[in-house]
């Protein structure tokens, strides 16, 4: 079975990426907070998949993928 | 008439509220007694259903039952999401009188975020805990007294969705709305601490189930999403999904054409004349030529709903994000055109969970070209001919390669619009955030039901079609008739018919492909429906009156004898590999379904869009269809 290295990181906060739009910040940070992504969270990064553009990611009981933009939003 | 209106005026409206997956489909369905679809996917409410009441068999029409889309939050930028919060919040007519919050008791620290929302809009409501028996199965069970306490004394009650357990309560308290609509909302903050306090029982033990089922979770995805194996995994799933459709229906395709067969050959017996030629020729041989690919259709619907059900395409979607972004798509368009191997239309509908405007309209304009279910007649009878005599297994691959090839052909459109859309504009950068449920064994029972459900949509929408279509194809291909004499009946002469005087009429603009008028006609009233190409063609094909082969079988019979009648290809063979290769290239990339062009419109809210798209694609698939004729035809 391929075995992977997981990372646990705590969640500072969720900070606007450069490459996204002002307009398309506020719904997905809306939509990450919905998910349970809040500061001092525990955020467990599975792995990257999908050509290393998609990154898998743990938070609470549930497993969400976002891909490279989204989490570039989620400062550690 | 106002009695009508007062008791609509009188109707209470209970909105059922909660977050996707939640289990409000599946209480809708044991409240309203409907049988809509629940998927173990964001999005299975697209739009809100709203149905009566009913108990014990009756409708009780004091009561309507609102199935909202599931929210995260309130402050959404996806559709689905925005038409709950419109109902909540800015709908007059359909503004509920009464909400039921639908809570997995599973994910009790993830529901108080938009429950906390909710409840500021002050309604009136009541909380009913989904997949309780999870947590019960492990000795655990949530604090109903103490969560109800948290709430100001509010409702708390408990169901289980697949035995319908606690149903009773739910209805008792839907009846007593109007004495408890006063109830002021509670405003609370909650913590973890409390949240996690509403579970009674051996706590560590339920968090070590949950963080067990969520380890195994994990380790299949190891596999399911490796960057090589995830990819291996994902093509040999749907090369099984789509070839299986040609051979694992095939038993049953057999046994109903034995049944029309025979219904035919009974019909003519029992009942002489036109009326008898009528109901043989027009209405069974037209129907049986549609109900034999039911098999194929429902294989294809159960197909879709295993992988749903399992968790499986989450995962595929996060697994073929980037490949579809090079193209102008992403992971949440995956789900839509999955779907679109099934029908166009509620894939269309799907796309609303994108929320990037660009990914959006390309995903809406793209559909239509993915193999939906209705070609599938066209399809088989198609392959079966080109095929004919030859192992089963390489009209399983052909099927196989028509999928793929729609598939190309999407991705091709798609990166065609991409780069039209980046040069006019961009409009959005694409999101994914997209949460992967547990993997769970597929429930078959209910999987079954659904594509029963479906199918039976499917027939139901394509039957009065077929009927009256067989009404005017058979007066068509049987009039005008020779005057019936002593020692003869009257006779159809075939070159003589009305639909044989039309379709020579229009024949020259089928000839680049190969075809004469008998299949132009067929292409033409596939416009009502593609599945119609095939009844046509029985229709048209039969027009000698001489049916007493099987329906299929003898379609394929009567299309490898079938000559041009008249024009510069005279005495040619109309259905060549050649043309058949056109011919399927067509329907791959022609839009023809109406109902689609409706939707279209609808969706995009645009009817330049939805007639652009009409046009276009038939132009494109007619001369692809002709390029692709006229270049076999050289070999």
């Amino acid at each position: 079975m391929p075995s992977e290295q997981t990372m646990k990181k705590k969640l500072i906060s969720i900070c606007k990426a450069q490459n996204i739009p002002h307009e398309q910040f506020a719904p997905l940070k809306q939509r990450l907070e919905s998910l349970g992504f809040f500061p001092d969270t525990e955020v467990e990064v599975l792995k990257k998949i999908s050509f290393g553009h998609v990154v898998i990611v743990r938070i609470f009981q549930t497993v969400v993928a976002l891909n490279k933009m989204e989490f570039s939003c989620l400062k550690f | 008439m106002s009695q009508i209106l007062n008791t609509l005026e009188k109707t209470t409206k209970i909105a059922l509220v909660g977050s996707p997956n939640s289990g409000k489909t599946t209480l809708y369905n044991w409240l309203t007694s409907s049988h809509f679809k629940t998927v173990n996917y964001p999005g299975a409410t697209i739009d809100y259903a709203v149905g009566y009441l009913h108990e014990k068999g009756e409708r009780n029409l004091n009561f309507q039952v609102i199935d909202t889309p599931g929210i995260y939050s309130l402050q959404s930028d996806s559709e689905d999401e925005k038409v709950t919060s419109r109902i909540l919040m800015e709908s007059v007519d359909m503004k509920p009188d009464f909400l039921l919050l639908i809570v997995d008791s599973t994910q009790l620290e993830r529901q108080f975020y938009w429950i906390k929302q909710v409840l500021k809009l002050g309604y009136p409501f009541a909380v009913v805990l989904t997949m309780s028996d999870i947590i019960e199965k492990h000795r655990n069970q949530i604090d109903i007294k103490k969560l109800s306490s948290l709430l100001n004394g509010v409702t708390v009650l408990k169901f289980d969705g697949l035995l319908g357990q606690g149903l009773e309560k739910i209805l008792t308290v839907i009846k007593t709305t109007e004495s408890i609509q006063n109830i002021s909302s509670p405003q609370f903050e909650f913590d973890a601490k409390q949240i996690d306090a509403l579970t009674i029982g051996n706590v560590s033990e339920l968090q070590k189930t949950k963080t067990d089922y969520l380890q195994q979770t994990i380790k299949i995805d190891r596999w399911a999403l490796h960057p090589l194996f995830g990819y291996g995994f994902f093509f040999v799933f749907m090369t099984l999904l789509f070839s299986s459709i040609y051979w694992a229906a095939t038993p049953f395709m057999d046994v109903i054409d034995t049944v029309f067969t025979h219904a035919i050959e009974l019909t003519k017996e029992y009942i002489p004349g036109l009326v008898g030629d009528f109901i043989s020729d027009g209405v069974i041989a037209a129907i049986g030529g549609v109900i034999i690919f039911v098999p194929q259709i429902f294989i294809l619907f159960v197909g879709i709903g295993v992988l749903e059900s399992t968790g499986y395409l989450a995962r595929v979607a996060a697994l073929v994000n980037r490949p579809l972004e090079r193209v102008g798509l992403g992971g949440r368009s995956f789900v839509p055109m999955l779907s679109g191997f099934a029908c166009a239309i509620p894939a269309i509908m799907a796309t609303r969970n994108i929320s990037s405007k660009k990914e959006k309209l390309i995903a809406q304009l793209v559909v239509p070209f993915m193999a939906c279910s209705a070609r599938l007649p066209v399809f088989g009878l198609l392959i079966g001919f080109m095929f004919l005599n030859k192992n089963p297994l390489f009209a399983g691959a052909a099927l196989a390669v028509l999928y793929f090839l729609s598939i190309l052909v999407g991705v091709l459109a798609s990166g065609f619009l991409s780069l039209y859309l980046s040069k006019v504009g961009s409009i959005g950068h694409n999101t994914l955030t997209l949460e992967l449920p547990m993997y769970r064994l597929p429930n078959m029972k209910v999987i079954f039901r659904q594509s029963f459900e479906k199918l039976r949509s499917f027939v139901k929408r394509a039957g009065p079609v077929i009927f009256a279509l067989a009404i005017v194809l058979w007066f068509a291909t049987s009039f005008p008739r020779h005057q019936e004499t002593p020692d003869a009946p009257s006779t159809v002469v075939v070159g003589e018919t009305y639909a044989s005087q039309l379709g020579k009429m229009i024949e020259p603009v089928f000839r680049p492909m190969g075809l004469d008028w008998r299949v132009g006609f067929g292409l033409i009233s596939a416009f009502a429906a593609r599945e119609v190409f095939v009844s046509s063609l029985a229709l048209v094909f039969n027009i000698d009156g001489d049916n007493d082969e099987r329906i299929q079988a003898g379609l394929i019979d009567k299309m490898s004898e079938a000559q041009f009648e008249s024009g510069p290809m005279q005495g040619q063979k109309i259905f060549t590999f050649a043309s058949c290769a056109g011919l399927l290239i067509f329907f791959i990339i022609a839009l023809q379904c109406i109902s689609t062009v409706a939707i279209l419109k609808k969706e995009t809210g645009s009817l330049k869009i939805a007639l652009g798209h009409l046009v276009l694609s038939n132009v494109f698939a007619y001369a692809i269809a002709v390029a692709v004729f006229q270049t076999l035809s050289l070999f």
